[in-house]
């Protein structure tokens, strides 16, 4: 009997512990104020260890890229990646304590694409630093990283990061590794039924006329129905690539709904469902020097992390129903030894640990838009431009002054999180 | 059902129990080979020098060198390029390497782009403030006669539990005067790893 009331009040205390993506909010306050440094001293004085620990770290680089600490944000990303290479293996306590309190008793691996997104901004502070080898470095590492996702399961490609490889082979002037890399981002953009950003089908052009792969240029420019003038113009020319992040991913919260069990048994479930957090301006505008361009965008993550969710609901609503199973058969069988005390003690407990597991790497952008501009050798003045619904401008950012040299590429990066309402 | 509580037990026991453990350092022969996580490391970095520095003294172009010149040829070390999966730190492979040469005897070395620019502007310091008999005047540096040029490459190939990498290094040895290649020289690496399944 004593036993059992220890136990009831061990799962009480457990459930007391605030979820990681709870405690966020004095970061993202901070944030939302254009204060990365700050948001990183405030994380840092609450280092997450354990089952946390890969959110913490991947927070706490990406504050750091915010912050412009590009070297020292690689160097939290390595640890990531670490820590991911060894959670990758099953941890047999944390299975059973999933699946007899909740989710959250696992250790966090991340999604997939957040796997992937890991390698995409180390790759962008790599570039940031001038390093362009290591930038590869990480390209070539998110091709490994998508082959093996590709092998276990349905997980299929991802645009974005397809997309950025072949805009660093590039850089390095390997034009037929980023060949490949553009057509496995354009068969991805179509998979993922995200538009295909014109960027790309401008590069396809580029690129298949460079290497004189004059079939599939002719294959494209009839697909895209495109005029090619503007090849000559790009071509031999110095470029300015910005990246523009926006707004942060949505978050995870919890819902309860009532389900049946296969005997036809009501049992309460606690899903995660994803909050989006919306935009203040529905078009971006680059300018440099004379010239302006609106921004594409590349990677939508906010659709993406919802199909994430989407795609392994069945899986999770499985494993929840099991375990909700297995706490009532735990409450009657305390209730049976113990008295109606314990068996109640058992039920809130039950319902009390009943929570989703809703923690996702937050400090992701909602968007990442992306603009290729051909400019002329020169020092340039950079602004960009958010415009409203109507076309108006909502808000300027300065990018500064802007070096362009013939033939290479000068990357630029701006991030804009705006105030939003939280329900 | 008793047995399913003493499993949630020992579960909830069993977080208790993670802090207890002590540090301990054992301190090893830099020598000694220590292949932790599988990547690219010092042993590698030393074992490739040495091979192919030793490889590269063996061959004829020295010699030829030597005989027709009268003396060491004068070598620089350029860029090792990393074009491998894996973020190898090339300035202590570069390091490794010139160590390797300098000890060898057989050949004179001048320092590289980067360090040359710190003894230039000692030298032109020296032109101000060192007294007239130590100075050492600018416009004597030996110029080198060959570069050594490099990459590193890697191919990963992985399936369940089991991973093989396979890593190659070449360098060449050009003429600064012709940009004739007198040496090539290529090292390989294979490595198997098999990861555990549960922690």
């Amino acid at each position: 009997m004593g036993k059992l009331y220890t136990v009831g009040l061990l799962v009480l205390f457990l459930s007391g512990c605030a979820s990681y993506s709870n405690s966020f909010q004095q970061v993202e306050s901070l944030l939302v104020q254009q204060k990365p440094q700050e948001a990183l001293a405030v994380l840092e004085k609450h280092p997450a260890s354990g089952r946390d620990r890969l959110l913490y770290l991947l927070d706490k680089a990406m504050l750091q890229r915010m912050s412009g600490l590009y070297a020292e944000s690689n160097t939290t990303f390595e640890k990531a990646k670490k820590l991911i290479q060894s959670l990758r293996a099953t941890s047999l306590l944390e299975k059973t304590g999933a699946l007899t309190i909740n989710d959250s008793a696992m250790s966090y691996e991340g999604e997939d694409f957040e796997q992937v997104l890991i390698h995409v901004y180390e790759a962008l502070n790599y570039i940031a630093l001038g390093q362009l080898d290591e930038a590869r470095v990480e390209a070539l590492q998110v091709d490994e990283r998508l082959k093996q996702l590709s092998e276990n399961d349905t997980v299929q490609e991802d645009a974005f990061s397809r997309y950025l490889t072949g805009l660093i082979y590039e850089a390095e002037y390997e034009l037929d590794e980023a060949m490949i890399a553009y057509r496995k981002a354009y068969q991805a953009y179509k998979h993922e039924t995200e538009a295909v950003p014109m960027l790309l089908k401008k590069d396809l052009l580029r690129v298949t006329y460079e290497l004189g792969l004059m079939d599939e240029f002719v294959k494209y420019k009839k697909e895209f129905d495109m005029d090619d003038s503007f090849i000559e113009e790009a071509i031999g020319r110095g470029e300015v690539v910005l990246l523009f992040h926006a707004g942060l991913a949505p978050i995870k919260r919890s819902t309860s709904v009532f389900v049946h069990t296969d005997d036809g048994v009501p049992v309460r479930i606690s899903l995660p469902v994803y909050q989006s957090r919306p935009l203040p301006f529905t078009q971006a505008r680059l300018t440099v020097g004379q010239v302006s361009v609106d921004l594409d965008v590349v990677d939508d993550i906010d659709a993406v992390a919802r199909a994430s969710l989407e795609s392994h609901k069945a899986a999770m609503v499985a494993r929840l129903i099991a375990r909700a199973i297995a706490k009532t058969a735990i409450s009657n069988q305390a209730e049976k030894q113990g008295g109606e005390l314990a068996g109640l003690l058992f039920d809130v407990a039950a319902l009390a640990t009943e929570t989703a597991d809703t923690r996702s790497w937050l400090t992701l952008p909602k968007r990442i838009y992306l603009s290729r501009l051909p400019m002329d050798d020169g020092e340039y003045q950079a602004s960009l431009s958010l415009l409203g619904q109507k076309g108006e401008v909502i808000q300027r950012l300065n990018l500064g002054l802007i070096k362009v040299r013939t033939g290479e590429k000068t990357f630029i990066e701006s991030t804009f999180i705006a105030p939003f309402r939280t329900m | 059902m008793n047995k399913m509580m003493n499993i949630v037990l020992l579960v909830f026991l069993a977080f208790g129990f993670t802090a207890c453990k002590t540090t301990t350092v054992e301190r090893v022969d830099t020598d000694s080979v220590q292949d932790l996580s599988g990547n690219w490391n010092d042993t590698d970095s030393r074992l490739v020098s040495s091979r192919m520095v030793s490889d590269m003294m063996s061959r004829k172009w020295l010699t030829k060198y030597q005989v027709k010149q009268g003396k060491n040829p004068v070598l620089i070390v350029g860029s090792v390029r990393n074009l491998s999966h894996e973020h190898i730190n090339t300035r202590t492979f570069i390091a490794d390497l010139e160590r390797e040469l300098i000890n060898s005897g057989e050949v004179d070395f001048v320092a590289s782009r980067t360090e040359r620019g710190e003894i230039r502007s000692e030298r032109s310091d020296q032109a101000d403030n060192a007294s007239m008999n130590t100075q050492n005047i600018a416009g004597e540096e030996t110029g080198a006669d060959f570069m050594l040029k490099g990459q590193i490459n890697t191919i990963f190939d992985a399936a369940g539990d089991t991973q093989v990498k396979y890593y190659q290094i070449d360098l060449t040895l050009i003429s600064l005067k012709d940009n004739r290649k007198v040496w090539l020289g290529q090292k390989k690496i294979k490595k198997v790893l098999e990861t555990g399944r549960f922690r």
